[in-house]
């Protein structure tokens, strides 16, 4: 009993010290945000910047610009930001956007976005020398909700508008850049947004030349009209690819030489938001064959859960036609009046992607054999190129510039054009973006000729 | 026949008369003091005239027997290893069966808790009993002999034969890692005599215990409950090596082996690599920062492949020991190495889920090759010196190398894409060639000494490093496939191969090199108090442990593109160029870090008996401290740079009580805690290219805390034979699992801490001998609970869009097996020297992968393995052994727990191994047989 009891008293004692975690005392290092700074002079020091860029000026920066969380910077029109770099590590400036980027060129005085020696990298580019397009020289603009710290824990980031504005050569691989978006070595986009609250408006614009896509959303509302793509991805990476969360319309694109798809449509990378995109009135050529994957896709693309409508494109001697997946969301996405153009009989056979599941359409236009129904372009020969000899893949080195880049072409459509008159007008675009005020989208609706050129001068402006 | 039939009658007749005439002596041989059966005796029986003498060895229960003997007088002796002989006259009367037992008596003092005075045959299956039963706390032991007749070659697969132990398995088949009562790897260590030893593996803290070859460990202890001197992380338990320490005489032990893989014994398909060009560190590290690689950086060894024709694999192993002529000094050295050939087939579906209905849903399916070999290197020396009877010191110093050469070859061919039934679709062909070596050398100086009468002191110092080198892992990634050729109406007619050409999208070749180092700077200091508190021996002990451990890791990522996109493959890398993509490696990537941690710890720690109760209890005080750095860039990466500090107090009690002689009841309560690893800490996003989401570190984990009970009833009937029934609970505190979490905009698979787990569960342990045959069977039921957020995909019915939502889903904690059974059948006779053990070990279906989707969880089917190995004496020092695992060729399959569907959409994916309405096969990994033919030597 005695033996029992003492027993009994050593396990009370234990039990009264009983066990005893002390919180965790953590310490972990924040960014460091820098107020911005107004822009005062023409050779920007780096870090964080805001304020206005005056019409007309040269702007110059060497080093990653960000725009703060609440801050904006804004180019008037006529302003041209050199990114002094040559794509290599350290010397590969980016723009940061965590708060709000507007960019207002007009058609007569357009904005540039670009390099030191963007003359001599155009003129390569005519000569089909393509290294340095590629290469990728400057980090391209990264909009996305500043890092959640415990003084900021909701940042909520903001719009980037951009009207009339070329930007050029972007692609750099990324070195520390952003590593929840690149890991070194990663070739950065010309623009890369991921904001499912917030605007996206690009009008208007020029994308030239870049490592891997042109621009990617992982979220965002957007509005993409009337801009022109060449020369997107070295030998993988589409024009514009939209991850999940991506809500909004891209129309009266011309999009010329990607290496992928001109427009793909993808419900992955994990938002709450289904990717639901409108793609309508575009003019895609030439795009596809630098992939070296069969299948991939080299027009417009949509897999893994995206939906929309898709009417009214013109796919030119695209490598694939329409791709839709067997993941896609197929129950919502509504497609037809597509204008399929085949120099070759490879290119027919592959109008409706073999990969895909999409099926021929009661309005579409189609080569019925090589060469059948040319779109007749104002001043482009659609079948200059030998696509038989050379049905893909295709090195970027064995591509003349006149299948990869616009140049002095027209792709407006001739009176006789079969694709005159052959678009659907009776749907309405999601319009999700802001339309009012000096910044608001300016949203064409669907016109009545296939392609993005309209004979009654709406559309594609360049 | 009806002749034959007489004949055998006739001679079965004579027989029994014969039996009847001659008498029988049987007996059993036990130890005077414990009164335990000894194994192995010699019993010699010699007649008054010493024309009749035979001599045979006492079996697995101690008995012995004799029959056949004449009638008359008689002598018979028993003798022993370090026992006194002893011996018994009598007389045999015809026909008679004369039952003698024998009592020896021991030369050395008895056992004293874990550690044996007595010099009975070292490394027995019998010091490990006496261990299971006066040891303080719940633990389980397999000694050095059981470990030489098994069946394994590794530790890892030794301690699968452990109750409520299962095993994780590496890629070749081989276990790897421990899961004790149905806890993951990460709650439990593995200390070598006694002390923590730093892990290689790059992402957690536990040691791969495959490193560790089976032959120099003297016995391998399994804790399941700690005491106040132990170190308090390990919530499911410990695994003490406790390696082969200098022998009273000089004993020499070797042995040699050379095996075969069932998977290279028809097909000579081993597939080896050339690494002697890659560079041991990435061109960033060796040349610096701003280093800008180039296309001479990178070797195309890992690319060019050699086919090795039937590979034998090879294991020797050598030790040496014996003691100084006044026994002052001892010292012991061994040495082993295993060179393995070692092969896999995998047949894995890649599955995501359908994003209206949260089913699984096929992407890809994958068929894999692995040739894998590892040599195995262990080399281990122990010194000791006794001043006097109150001081000693030893010197203890270890050296683990485990350098694996392993080939993957994949065929992805995807489902969705340019499938019309099989044989066609989209292929991605990655041909990847890893070397990784792997190292621990420890060095350990210990010492004892008796202060005073009633006062003991020991000390440890002790170093150790454990690196990892993986140096160029080499993947090259080929796109080809068979397109389908249709007719007109749309229906397959043929196919048509495409070109193998070089990915463009990602890299065409990727060059990764990673390297990581733990160094651990340790001392110990513990002093014992041994009063006599009135009639009562009570023992109190203090002291107390501090650990310097520095972790650094480096990693470089470096991508190849084809310099010309239109160049096919043809098999030899050589005929093409390539230029570098990512010149300056990773030099941001946070995977590059210095992590520094110290740990104080400080105890106290009572033990006494009153009566038959043993009680043992105490409180353990544990400091952590903990600073990283990492390359990643501050102003973007939060906790690029951190630092955390926390402390915990550990209370443990055991209580033993002995209910009879042999009989024991066990109660105890630790509470203990399990930090979270570096890599989980550290800031880093992706790692796992091919994963659907980034994975992202945590710096916010907090550690895990837990509380533990066990209750458990001990009867040893017999020396070897024992009874071990137990019930266990734990209470889990923020159990950390991986799942998926919204951060700004994106979504991440990360490490969490989930609110509270609990863990029960129900252990058997039997034990039983007959004369030459033994028998042995545990079993465990496990049954665990967490709650964790997953996440629903579907269609929203109002909208038509497809969305997701979270709920709530309760399953059992990843890697826990609710059953458990091992059964060996043992077979040992002493006359003919042969030893022989039959192993089947059941591991019940668990969660392989926790899924981030609801109801997709990847479970592993329950297996059934068996392994076999025999050993023969051929002479006084030589035998031959066998050893074959994986009798039945035992598969690894993995299964999502929902019935495989064709839709509309999924018609054309025609796969094999799938079956409408049955679970969703996952994965299959088909090892074979692995033989071994060997010969000991023993002196």
């Amino acid at each position: 009993m005695k033996n029992i009891l003492k027993s009994l008293s050593v396990f009370g004692l234990v039990i009264l010290l009983a066990s005893c975690h002390k919180d965790e005392l953590l310490t972990l290092s924040v960014p460091v945000i820098q107020s911005g700074s107004l822009i005062t002079s023409e050779n920007l020091p780096g870090g964080s910047i805001k304020g206005t860029m005056q019409a007309g000026k040269t702007y110059y920066f060497d080093k990653d610009i960000t725009v703060n969380d609440g801050d904006t910077l804004l180019m008037q029109s006529g302003v041209t930001l050199i990114a002094v770099g040559d794509g290599t590590k350290d010397k590969a400036p980016q723009i940061t956007v965590h708060g709000t980027l507007i960019s207002l060129g007009t058609k007569e005085k357009p904005n540039y976005i670009t390099v030191q020696n963007a003359a001599t990298y155009h003129t390569e580019a005519s000569a089909a020398k393509y290294d340095n397009v590629f290469k990728g020289s400057w980090g391209g603009i990264l909009a996305s909700p500043a890092p959640v710290t415990t003084a900021k824990p909701n940042p909520k980031g903001g719009d980037v508008i951009i009207k009339w504005t070329h930007i050029e050569f972007a692609g750099a691989a990324s070195y520390g850049n952003d590593a929840s978006i690149y890991k070194d070595g990663d070739a950065r986009y010309a623009i890369y947004f991921a904001n499912i609250e917030k605007d996206f408006i690009l009008e208007d614009s020029w994308i030239f030349g870049s490592a891997d896509d042109g621009i990617r959303t992982v979220g965002g509302k957007i509005s993409i009209m009337r801009n022109t793509f060449e020369l997107c991805g070295r030998a993988g990476g589409e024009c514009f690819n939209m991850k999940s969360g991506t809500v909004g319309d891209l129309a009266y694109n011309m999009l010329i030489g990607s290496a992928t798809n001109a427009l793909k449509a993808s419900n992955s990378g994990g938002t709450t938001i289904q990717c639901n995109v409108n793609m309508y009135n575009n003019t895609m050529t030439n795009c596809g064959f630098r992939q070296t994957k069969t299948g991939r896709g080299g027009s417009i693309n949509y897999e893994q859960g995206a939906r929309g409508l898709i009417y009214n494109n013109l796919i030119s001697n695209c490598r694939f036609g329409l791709r839709m997946t067997t993941d896609a969301d197929l129950v919502n996405i509504k497609y037809n009046n597509q204008y399929y153009y085949g120099s070759t009989s490879g290119i027919l056979a592959q109008f409706l992607a073999s990969d895909g599941v999409a099926k021929a359409q009661s309005a579409d236009i189609k080569s019925a054999t090589a060469k059948d129904k040319n779109p007749l372009f104002f001043s482009y020969n659609a079948d200059q190129y030998d696509y038989t000899t050379n049905p893909g893949p295709i090195a970027a080195a064995s591509m003349p510039a006149y299948i990869t880049t616009v140049g002095t072409s027209n792709f407006g459509l001739q009176t006789s054009s079969p694709g005159r008159n052959k678009a659907k007008t009776d749907f309405t675009p999601m319009a999700v973006v802001k339309t009012t005020g000096n910044f608001g989208a300016i949203i064409t609706p669907p016109g009545n000729d296939i392609g993005a050129y309209q004979t009654d001068g709406t559309g594609n402006q360049h | 026949m009806k002749k034959l039939l007489l004949t055998l009658f006739n001679v079965i007749l004579c027989l029994v008369a014969l039996a009847q005439n001659n008498g029988t002596v049987r007996g059993i041989v036990t130890d005077k003091d414990s009164k335990e059966t000894l194994i192995g005796a010699t019993v010699t029986l010699k007649n008054e005239k010493k024309t009749f003498k035979l001599a045979v060895s006492t079996g697995l229960d101690g008995s012995y027997v004799f029959k056949n003997v004449p009638a008359g007088k008689y002598e018979v002796e028993a003798k022993f290893v370090a026992y006194k002989d002893e011996d018994k006259d009598f007389d045999l009367k015809a026909g008679e069966t004369k039952i003698i037992s024998l009592q020896i008596e021991s030369k050395s003092s008895s056992l004293d808790e874990v550690k044996v005075s007595g010099k009975s045959d070292e490394g027995s299956d019998y010091k490990s009993r006496s261990i299971e039963r006066k040891s303080d706390q719940v633990l389980n032991a397999v000694s050095a002999r059981a470990i030489e007749i098994s069946p394994d070659l590794t530790i890892a697969n030794v301690t699968q034969r452990v109750s409520g132990v299962s095993i994780e398995r590496s890629n070749n088949g081989e276990g790897q890692y421990a899961i004790i009562r149905g806890m993951d790897k990460r709650y439990n260590y593995t200390l070598v005599n006694g002390v923590k030893i730093p892990s290689p593996d790059n992402k957690n803290r536990y040691v791969p215990l495959d490193i560790f070859p089976a032959d120099i460990v003297d016995r391998m202890e399994v804790y399941k409950s700690l005491t106040p001197n132990l170190e308090g992380d390990a919530i499911g338990g410990g695994i003490n090596l406790v390696l082969k320490d200098a022998p009273d005489r000089l004993t020499i032990r070797a042995n040699a082996a050379i095996g075969l893989a069932g998977t290279f014994a028809i097909k000579n398909n081993f597939t080896a690599f050339d690494h002697a060009g890659s560079a041991s560190s990435s061109p960033r590290i060796a040349n610096g920062n701003n280093y800008s690689a180039n296309i001479s950086d990178f070797s195309n060894g890992g690319f060019n492949y050699e086919t090795k024709h039937t590979p034998v694999s090879t294991v020797f192993g050598f030790s040496i020991g014996g003691r100084s002529a006044n026994k002052k000094f001892g010292a012991l050295a061994a040495a082993s190495y295993q060179n393995t050939f070692r092969g896999t087939s995998t047949v894995f579906y890649d599955t995501d889920v359908d994003r209206s209905t949260n089913e699984p849903a096929l992407k890809s399916v994958q068929s894999r090759r692995y040739s894998i070999q590892q040599e195995r290197t262990g080399l281990h020396t122990k010194f000791d010196y006794k001043f006097n009877k109150a001081n000693k010191i030893d010197l203890y110093a270890s050296y683990m190398n485990l350098a694996q050469n392993e080939f993957r070859f994949q065929s992805d061919t995807t489902l969705n894409l340019g499938r019309v039934g099989a044989g066609t679709g989209r292929v991605t062909n990655t041909y990847r060639s890893t070397r990784t070596v792997q190292q621990i050398f420890s060095a350990n100086l210990h010492g004892e000494h008796k202060l005073a009468d009633h006062l003991e002191m020991n000390w440890s110092a002790v170093y150790a490093k454990a690196t990892a080198n993986q140096p160029d892992q080499a993947t090259l990634t080929i796109v080809t496939g068979r397109t389908a050729i249709l007719d007109a109406a749309g229906n397959k007619i043929g196919s048509a191969q495409n070109p193998a050409l070089f990915n463009s999208t990602g890299a065409a070749r990727s060059h990764i090199w990673a390297k990581n180092a733990d160094e651990d700077k340790t001392g110990y200091l513990n002093f014992i108090y041994k009063p006599k508190i009135g009639d009562t021996k009570v023992e109190f002990s203090v002291g107390g442990m501090y650990r310097d451990k520095k972790r650094t890791s480096d990693y470089d990522d470096y991508t190849l593109a084809i310099l010309n996109t239109t160049q096919a493959y043809d098999g030899n890398i050589n005929n093409n160029a390539f230029r570098v993509q990512t010149v300056g490696g990773s030099p941001n990537n946070p995977l590059n870090y210095t992590f520094n941690e110290k740990i104080a710890a400080g105890y106290a720690q009572f033990k006494f008996t009153l009566g038959k109760l043993q009680t043992l209890g105490g409180v353990r005080y544990e400091n952590t401290r903990q600073d990283w750095v990492t390359a990643a860039n501050v102003n973007q990466t939060v906790g690029a740079v951190g630092s955390n500090k926390y402390a915990d107090l550990l209370p443990s009690l055991n209580f033993k009580y002995a209910l009879a002689d042999k009989q024991n009841l066990r109660l105890s309560y630790y509470s203990a805690i399990s930090r979270p690893g570096f890599y989980e800490l550290i800031p880093h996003t992706g790692g796992n290219p091919d994963a659907d989401y980034q994975e992202l570190g945590n710096p916010n984990l907090k550690r895990i805390t837990s509380d533990n009970y066990d209750l458990r009833y001990e009867f040893f009937p017999k020396q070897l034979d024992q009874l071990l029934v137990g019930v266990f609970y734990k209470d889990i505190k923020n159990p950390i699992e991986y799942a998926l979490v919204n951060q700004a905009t994106s979504i991440f698979y990360t490490a969490g801490n989930f609110g509270n787990a609990s863990n029960y569960g129900f252990e058997m342990d039997f034990t039983k001998y007959i004369s030459k045959f033994g028998f042995r069977a545990n079993y465990t039921f496990t049954d665990s609970k967490i709650t964790t957020t997953k996440t629903v995909l579907y269609r929203d019915a109002a909208t038509t869009s497809l969305t997701q939502r979270t709920e709530e889903q309760t399953r059992p904690l990843q890697g826990q097996s609710k059953h458990i059974g091992n059964l060996s059948l043992l077979f040992k006779d002493a006359v003919s020297g042969l030893d022989a053990q039959l192993a089947a070990v059941y591991t019940g279906a668990r969660i392989y992968t926790v899924s981030p989707y609801l109801d997709n969880d990847i479970w592993q089917k329950g297996t059934v393995t068996l392994d076999l190995s025999a050993e023969q004496k051929i002479s006084k020092s030589f035998s031959v052994y066998v050893k074959v695992n994986n009798l039945l060729n035992t598969p690894s399959e993995l299964e999502i727990r929902r019935p495989y569907q064709v839709t509309t959409a999924t018609v054309n994916q025609d796969v094999a191994n799938q079956t409408v309405g049955e679970n969703v096969f996952i994965r299959k990994d088909e090892y074979k047989q692995f033989y071994l033919l060997g010969l000991r030597y023993k002196l």
